[in-house]
């Protein structure tokens, strides 16, 4: 055979043509003695947790009851990491906003990006070479 | 007094910041704002659809050349895009060598029979000079004799040997690195 | 003709497993103690979060999602996937070799092989399932009964036998007897899904969408880094014969330091006054080999403007424009 085929497997690019949502389940620690689980308390009671689970059935909630310890949202996610964010002491706003926090990550380490574009697509215009530049363009010494 | 301060400073918004008091630098250079390339004014163009390809390799995903299109693909294009003049300008790195046909099948045989008997005598170089062909059609007639190739073999391990450590890495990496011209890579 | 195939094989599947909606019916075919009713799977949270996940539609029942979850296992009371995901193979390799075939009409058989191998293979499907967030049941039996885990939580998971089975911390027992790896295992949970989606919709075209959407475009592959040539030179030379086009010449179209230390040579390969690729290399050899190279994948990778899949609705034999001539001999 003259042509060999090397191996290659598929990478994901989420969001073309379908998207999962990153966040696959959230575990709510809670003690039911501690008064830093106070906010969390009046959290899981409230409706906004209701909404929160109506609107997003994609996610595994899971209510763990963990006493002695201050409460804690963890996030679990699909490239298998978690995002554990401590809320002891916080109001009930707050704790929504953690929430989203959760909800919204990637999962991901938190980092800059270096680049503007990221993809893993073919570059549309290739790699640039001086030597297929127009020589009417090219920079003069 | 106010008015006199009033007026210098007017006056001194009036006037344009005069180069004089800045610091000079120590050295000379050639840099002029106002000649050097860096200074770029760019032409101005009518609106319209302009073609302007990327200086770059195309790649096979994005463009196939005309040869290789089929005749149903409306790319297709009756025409070159280079002309006979344009491609005389690019040297080619080596002759299209017109194939003879010439020899006979008992001149094969001859090849054959002196690549056995003396190997070392009949090389494919010695045997391609001999018989006017190329040394390629010399290995499509005859293989190597085993011996020779063993004997071959040993030398280039003696030879091997020698080699440093640096050396023998800078080998085989640069076998890593000619596998890369085999692929897209 | 090839979607009354499909259907005539999916009769046949239903007939063996018993696939169907009558629950007692199936519990008689496969002769399992238990299925998994619908009751218990509107419980299970893993299910329910998997059917919103991937957007499945009403009548994909969560009880055939627990189903699509049981792998071949020894001591299983409910009635496993090996039938659907059989089937669920067959449908995505049908529709990852007609994508691949259409849109590359000359790509060589081994390169489309391993293609399609990256495309639905174990390992691919593997991370597809991690993505979809398939959760592994890897607690056994005597921890489930001591923890008193409800059979909701239980028919949520992947369950199978574990080729590698840690005891302890850095101990694992590795028994290859009847057993499955964890990838085998993933990739015979998402091949069901697919199976048991056209299986409950009863619609090639929707199943058709959900492939696309969740495997195949949703996924890149670098098909052009799956080439390797041996003698590239040769092969385009054998090329140009075959396709009448004059024997191909290597031509310097530019260079940039010739008696440096690091030259570069721009080459391109002419047949004719057509180019027919291009490339660069620190020597002449390299970059002969390498536009020899990216002429030939020129070749292969060659794609129509217009492409029509046969299991489009619009397709006919006549919008076939392109058939590949085969590989290169040389």
């Amino acid at each position: 055979m003259p042509v060999k085929a090397l191996k290659a497997t598929t990478v994901a690019i989420n969001g073309v043509k379908s998207f999962i949502l990153p966040c696959q389940k959230i575990k709510i620690d809670y003690c039911n003695w501690g008064g830093s689980s106070l906010g969390i308390k009046q959290y899981i009671q409230s409706k906004k947790f209701q909404k929160f689970a109506q609107d997003n059935q994609n996610i595994q909630i899971n209510l763990h009851h963990r006493p002695g310890h201050h409460p804690v949202i963890t996030g679990y996610y699909a490239n298998g990491r978690t995002k554990p964010i401590c809320v002891k002491n916080l109001d009930l706003e707050t704790i929504d906003k953690k929430m989203d926090i959760v909800r919204s990550s990637s999962g991901e380490i938190l980092g800059k990006y270096k680049h503007a574009v990221q993809s893993v697509n073919e570059s549309a215009r290739g790699i640039w070479s001086p030597l297929h530049v127009d020589p009417s363009q090219r920079h003069k010494i | 007094m106010f008015s006199q301060i009033i007026k210098s400073g007017i006056q001194s918004q009036k006037r344009s910041v005069s180069t004089e008091s800045l610091p000079k630098l120590a050295v000379k250079n050639k840099f002029k704002s106002r000649g050097s390339a860096f200074n770029f004014k760019p032409q101005k163009v009518e609106p319209g659809v302009y073609h302007q390809p990327s200086p770059s390799i195309p790649s096979p995903l994005q463009k196939t050349p005309n040869a290789f299109l089929p005749a149903s693909d409306i790319r297709k294009s009756s025409s070159s895009e280079y002309t006979a003049e344009d491609v005389s300008y690019m040297p080619p790195l080596s002759s299209v060598k017109e194939k003879k046909y010439h020899l006979t099948a008992q001149q094969i045989e001859e090849i054959r029979q002196l690549r056995n008997s003396d190997p070392y005598t009949y090389t494919r170089k010695a045997l391609a000079k001999k018989f006017d062909c190329s040394e390629f059609f010399v290995s499509l007639v005859v293989d190597c004799p085993p011996d020779r190739l063993k004997d071959m073999a040993g030398r280039l391990d003696t030879i091997k040997s020698t080699w440093s450590v640096r050396k023998k890495e800078a080998k085989s990496d640069h076998e890593k690195r000619k596998q890369n011209w085999y692929r897209n890579a | 003709m090839i979607s009354k195939i499909i259907e005539k094989k999916l009769v046949s599947l239903q007939l063996v497993r018993g696939l169907s909606s009558s629950t007692a019916r199936s519990a008689r075919n496969n002769a399992f103690n238990t299925v998994i009713t619908e009751e218990v799977a509107t419980k299970s949270p893993q299910l329910v979060t998997l059917h919103n996940r991937l957007r499945l539609p009403g009548s994909f029942k969560l009880s055939t999602l627990g189903r699509c979850l049981t792998c071949i296992q020894k001591d299983n009371k409910y009635p496993n996937n090996v039938g659907l995901s059989i089937f669920g193979k067959n449908l995505l390799s049908y529709h990852a070799t007609e994508l691949l075939l259409m849109k590359y009409p000359r790509l060589p058989l081994n390169v489309l092989n391993n293609a399609i191998n990256g495309i639905i293979g174990d390992e691919t499907l593997y991370s597809i399932g991690k993505e979809w967030g398939i959760q592994t049941d890897s607690s056994t039996a005597v921890e489930k009964f001591l923890n008193e885990e409800p059979e909701e939580i239980t028919i949520g998971r992947l369950r199978f036998d574990n080729q590698n089975k840690s005891i302890e911390s850095n101990l694992t027992v590795i028994d290859k007897k009847n057993t499955l790896t964890q990838e085998v295992a993933m990739a015979s949970a998402v091949k069901s899904i697919v199976g048991a989606y056209y299986a409950s919709s009863k619609s090639l075209q929707d199943t058709k969408k959900f492939i696309y959407n969740y495997i195949l475009t949703t996924r890149h592959l670098k098909i052009q880094d799956m080439f390797e040539f041996e003698q590239p030179t040769r092969e385009l030379a054998a090329l140009c014969k075959r396709q009448g086009l004059e024997q191909p010449v290597t031509r310097l179209l530019s260079e940039s330091g010739r008696a440096s230390k690091r030259p570069v040579f721009l080459v391109a390969v002419f047949s004719g006054n057509e180019k027919l690729g291009e490339s660069f290399g620190a020597s002449l050899r390299e970059a002969k080999i390498r536009a020899s190279v990216n002429a030939l994948m020129n070749w292969y990778l060659y794609s129509s403007l217009d492409v029509k899949l046969p299991s489009d609705a619009d397709y006919s034999r006549e919008t076939l424009k392109e058939v590949d001539h085969g590989i290169v001999i040389v």
